[in-house]
């Protein structure tokens, strides 16, 4: 570097240059991501932020004035025995849903994992389910799970002379719909949990069957920890999946019988769309929100705890 | 695209810089907002193409390729020189529902006329999306329509809507079945409950009801039968109501003249059991024999269905009437091209003429009495019969009808599934449906 003043002063300006240059280029690309940013503020930031405001206020379409009525309607909804119910069987779908398609995925996963005739056709099917749409699926599911005219009973009845009426009794309608979710998006779920699996090298179950480790002993030592980050971070997917599904219920149940099998995405819908209920809707849109960003911060816990593990 | 993004600018192992990263998601935000731009622009010239205004209208079919049906709006189409868009109604009545109030909701004038019944009437009228129409259509066809529907279209003194289709529940019977019994349909509950047994046996069952919650059917339900005794379903606390309902419970689990499946029953399923044979009685909506006749395997295996009149309860006989009409939405861009459909479509001679496609029962109860709709719909004469008698009653409908029937039927459900008591069943519905009448 030269030590003459003139020199600094030509260096300087040209620091000065290539700095004002660099805050030009990332300028530039502020402004021209701006769009971007303010159509995803307007289709997500704003709905929210307009949804959380609803919920302090009683707006109806079928009310003339529109009042402030503060924390009311999230005071209401602990005492509203429809809104607790379906919370009650939001949880339970969550969990059980959840678990059973992890150990599903895993089970489909592990079966697709190895080499066998037909393999590509039979992870091209495996995919049929969930490529349905889901509404489809439900519609047709509450005639498979009919007592008289469903495939499911029918196939009961070849076996036992019993044909449960699924969809009538709360216990029965719940694990059908369970049943349903799990055999719908489970497929999904082991597309990824393959792609996992076919990250482990070979080597390490070399290495594991060297030692004498059984098959069970290999998958619970040496494939499970390995799959831990992906699993845990399916989970989340899966869970606010599961907290956030509307179309099932709709389709399938309906929340019936009572309010046995409503969620709490269903709730809102009938609350703001046909109960025209906006603010009260609201409310309970903005707790299913805030259910679903508790899950997802105990499952990066989980997360992170499992990452430093390793 | 992608071979440009993935260039020489960064190692990939060292990752990108902020400007580089920048400027390209700016790029690409460009091509997005430009191709966004400019597809829009070509679908609307495609359909500016057509020429002339387009009157979309919404109307609920069983053949939505109905050439009768469609004959009737392209008439007005070619005589005022425009295109009648015909928009079909879902099937599922939650579904027109849900679909009506989020395209009014949201000030959607995608769609000028729509077919409503009365509940979707009352809570639309209410929120202010429905025109006035008194002024616009002519004296002859609203006065030729019955007061009953006049009234449940009808709002703080403005026409909301003109019913084009009015009926309500008839009391249906397998006549073959019954025939092969030697038996004459019920004229008491008493008898009711007789002859339901008779049927009931290898997987049959005397009655149908639908028993399932959400779509307003249970509540409707309620509306039917109670009536009969006096009661409504608003006003749970009273010993008829009580009455009604444990008569309804005793049906189902007393004297089991009812599928155990009632619970989850709707009218897809009913219709599926009453045409296989499955149920001898049912008492649902008019419209229904159109669809009962239209089934391939109808005439095929010598199904007959017929009507007789309701068996009476402890305090009438009466039924529910309904009907379904035309309104124009607030935020229609064409409401006189609008009141003119409605006016010409609610005449004599078009309700007569989609009566006689859809085999629906016209409003105009001149046309409903006409020689032609009489001969070609065995419904209308049904419902002329009812009413002579007088036999029909409107259901108690307000604005907030949605969430009242939510209200009753939750608890009543779980009641007739004997998950609840009657005391608790009422209570837990009457104190809802009252929390709801007072902040409304």
């Amino acid at each position: 570097m030269s030590t003459s003043p003139g020199s600094s002063l030509v260096e300087m300006t040209g620091r000065r240059w290539s700095r004002r240059r660099r805050v030009n280029r990332v300028m530039l690309g502020y402004a021209l991501i701006a769009p971007a940013i303010l159509w995803r503020a307007s289709i997500s930031v704003y709905p929210f932020g307009r949804a959380v405001l609803q919920s302090f206020t009683n707006e109806s379409p079928l009310n003339a004035v529109i009042h402030w009525v503060g924390w009311r309607n999230y005071v209401n909804m602990f005492q509203d025995t429809t809104v607790t119910q379906s919370l009650l069987f939001t949880l339970i779908f969550t969990l059980a849903g959840s678990a059973l398609q992890l150990m599903y995925a895993l089970g489909i996963a592990s079966l697709l994992n190895r080499s066998f005739r037909g393999r590509t056709l039979v992870r091209a099917v495996n995919l049929l389910p969930w490529a349905m749409p889901t509404i489809v699926i439900a519609t047709a599911a509450q005639w498979f799970f009919n007592d008289q005219y469903g495939m499911i009973d029918d196939l009961i009845a070849r076996i036992v002379p019993v044909r449960p009426v699924w969809l009538a009794s709360p216990t029965g309608a719940r694990i059908a719909v369970i049943l349903l979710d799990v055999w719908k998006n489970a497929p999904w779920a082991a597309i990824f949990v393959l792609a996992g699996l076919q990250t482990i090298p070979s080597e390490l179950y070399e290495a594991a069957r060297v030692d004498g480790a059984s098959p069970w002993c290999t998958y619970r030592t040496v494939v499970l920890p390995l799959l831990a980050p992906l699993l845990i971070t399916l989970t989340v997917f899966i869970a606010t999946y599961r907290v956030l599904s509307f179309d099932i219920v709709y389709g399938f149940t309906q929340g019936g019988p009572g309010y046995t099998t409503s969620l709490l995405s269903y709730q809102v819908y009938k609350l703001a769309f046909t109960g025209l209920e906006y603010g009260y809707g609201s409310a309970v849109a903005v707790f299913t929100f805030l259910v679903v960003l508790c899950i997802t911060l105990v499952c990066f816990g989980f997360l992170r705890r499992s990452v430093n593990y390793l | 695209m992608a071979a440009a993004l993935t260039s020489r600018d960064a190692a990939p192992t060292q990752g990108m810089g902020r400007g580089t990263f920048l400027r390209r998601a700016g790029l690409a935000t460009a091509g997005v907002a430009l191709g966004e731009g400019l597809l829009p622009g070509m679908v609307r010239t495609q359909f500016a193409s057509a020429g002339g205004a387009t009157l979309n209208i919404s109307y609920f079919s069983n053949n939505i390729n109905n050439d009768g049906l469609i004959a009737v709006f392209n008439a007005f189409g070619k005589k005022n020189g425009l295109t009648v868009a015909f928009n079909p109604s879902p099937v599922n009545f939650g579904d027109v529902v849900s679909k009506f109030t989020t395209y009014l909701s949201s000030g959607y004038t995608g769609l000028d006329v729509y077919w409503i019944d009365e509940e979707m009437a009352s809570t639309f009228s209410a929120a202010g999306w429905l025109e006035p129409l008194e002024n616009h259509i002519a004296k002859d066809n609203l006065s030729a329509i019955g007061p009953g529907p006049m009234k449940l279209s009808t709002f703080n003194g403005h026409v909301t809507r003109v019913p084009g289709m009015a009926g309500g529940v008839l009391f249906y019977y397998r006549k073959d079945l019954f025939d092969k019994a030697g038996l004459q349909p019920p004229r008491t509950w008493a008898e009711l409950v007789t002859i339901g047994k008779r049927f009931t046996k290898g997987g049959a069952y005397g009655l149908g009801f639908a028993g399932k919650t959400g779509n307003t059917q249970l509540w409707i339900e309620g509306c039917y039968w109670m009536g009969q005794a006096g009661a409504d379903p608003y006003h749970l606390r009273t010993p008829q109501a009580r009455a009604s309902l444990q008569f309804i419970w005793d049906m189902l689990n007393t004297h089991k003249i009812m599928h155990p499946n009632t619970v989850t029953a709707d009218y897809s399923l009913l219709q599926t059991e009453f045409l296989e044979g499955q149920l001898a009685m049912w008492p649902v909506w008019a419209n229904f024999y159109a669809t009962f006749i239209s089934d391939p395997g109808f005439k095929k295996k010598g199904f007959e269905v017929s009507v007789a009149f309701p068996p009476k309860g402890p305090l009438n006989g009466t039924t529910l009437s309904d009907s379904w009409g035309w309104s124009v939405s607030k935020y229609s861009k064409n409401k006189e091209l609008a009141f003119k459909f409605i006016d010409y479509i609610t005449s004599k001679e078009a309700e007569t003429a989609i009566s006689l496609a859809e085999r629906t029962d016209p409003a105009n109860l001149t046309a409903l009495a006409s020689m032609p709709v009489q001969q070609a719909d065995k419904d209308a004469q049904f419902v002329s019969a009812y009413n002579q008698r007088h036999l029909f009653r409107p259901r108690p409908i307000t604005p907030q009808v949605q969430r009242l029937s939510d209200a009753f039927e939750a608890p009543i459900n779980q009641y007739l599934n004997k998950q609840l008591s009657l005391s608790a069943a009422i209570d837990q519905a009457q104190t809802k449906i009252d929390q709801i009448n007072q902040n409304s």
